[in-house]
């Protein structure tokens, strides 16, 4: 029974800690839903060239030595034929004007806008094609 | 842009096995000293074999052959990042077999708990929230560098 009490306090410890862990990801969680939230609705000014511009569009922010970005572009590749926007591929480092502007956290990133150019929505990390399929109609 | 579907993934078998590592951590982390240290050499084991060898991810086999046939746990078919996973997984598990042997040896608890700690925030933040930290941090550095 000598090592009880200190086997006890180290479940207290490991209990505080993730408890702790829990209210800080919420909390970040939460200012990045607030962060993200509060850029929807603004204009792209950056040039970004369309091969539609009636179209909605994705930007899908990429990275070097990235490999997430090769199955986040894959997915793109496999956007059902109806869902029809732009996808124009940015390298988040080189174009970190444009990176900023969507508040990109990380690679991969994408940003999908309607055709008059505002930001719809920003998706950080690998998305699957169906939310970015949702993401577009909301231009509808 | 048709093409063939996109492989899925169960996800409830990824975040099974990522529970798991958490659980047998604490546990681990309660036992201390060379008791704790094999257990986190077990599990480093468990992730850095199970990468290459379904069967040895003995977390991942009890749910795939006891939980989910039973109707304890269903699975979760997505479209889902493994690629970044994998190597996160051996990374992962590698620092875990480090920090064990570091409680083996003895005198490096607080390095090695610090390094366990680490990975078992990553490991966390996925099973949560579907965060590849990993995938953040790259991308925070290389901006940091790019702009200095």
């Amino acid at each position: 029974m000598t090592g009880l009490p200190a086997e006890l306090e180290r479940v207290v410890i490991v209990a505080l800690v993730a408890a702790l862990f829990v209210a800080a990801s919420l909390g970040v969680r939460t200012w990045v839903r607030r962060a993200t939230d509060s850029r929807l609705g603004r204009v792209l000014a950056h040039p970004v060239r369309l091969d539609d511009p009636t179209l909605p569009t994705i930007i899908y922010f990429f990275g070097q030595r990235c490999g997430a970005c090769s199955a986040q572009r894959a997915e793109l590749s496999l956007l059902p034929g109806n869902a029809r926007a732009n996808v124009v591929a940015v390298d988040a480092h080189e174009s970190a004007d444009l990176a900023g502007w969507a508040g990109v956290l990380t690679v991969p990133s994408t940003a999908v806008i309607d055709p008059r150019r505002r930001l719809l929505a920003v998706n950080h990390g690998f998305v699957p094609a169906t939310t970015l399929v949702s993401q577009i109609r909301l231009s509808a | 842009m048709a093409g063939a579907a996109p492989e899925q993934f169960d996800l409830t078998a990824r975040r099974f096995h990522q529970w798991g590592v958490i659980l047998l951590t604490a546990i681990a982390f309660v036992l201390d000293g060379t008791n704790g240290g094999a257990l986190m050499i077990a599990i480093g084991l468990i992730m850095v074999v199970g990468r290459f060898r379904d069967e040895a991810d003995l977390i991942r086999s009890f749910y795939q052959n006891v939980l989910r046939p039973r109707g304890v746990l269903r699975a979760d078919w997505a479209v889902e990042d493994r690629a970044t996973r994998r190597v996160a997984r051996v990374l992962g598990g590698a620092a875990q077999i480090a920090g064990g042997a570091l409680l083996l040896v003895g005198g490096y608890g607080a390095i090695a708990w610090g390094l366990i700690g680490l990975i078992t925030a990553m490991i966390a933040l996925d099973a949560l929230f579907s965060f590849c930290a990993l995938c953040f941090v790259v991308h925070q550095f290389q901006r940091q560098a790019a702009s200095a």
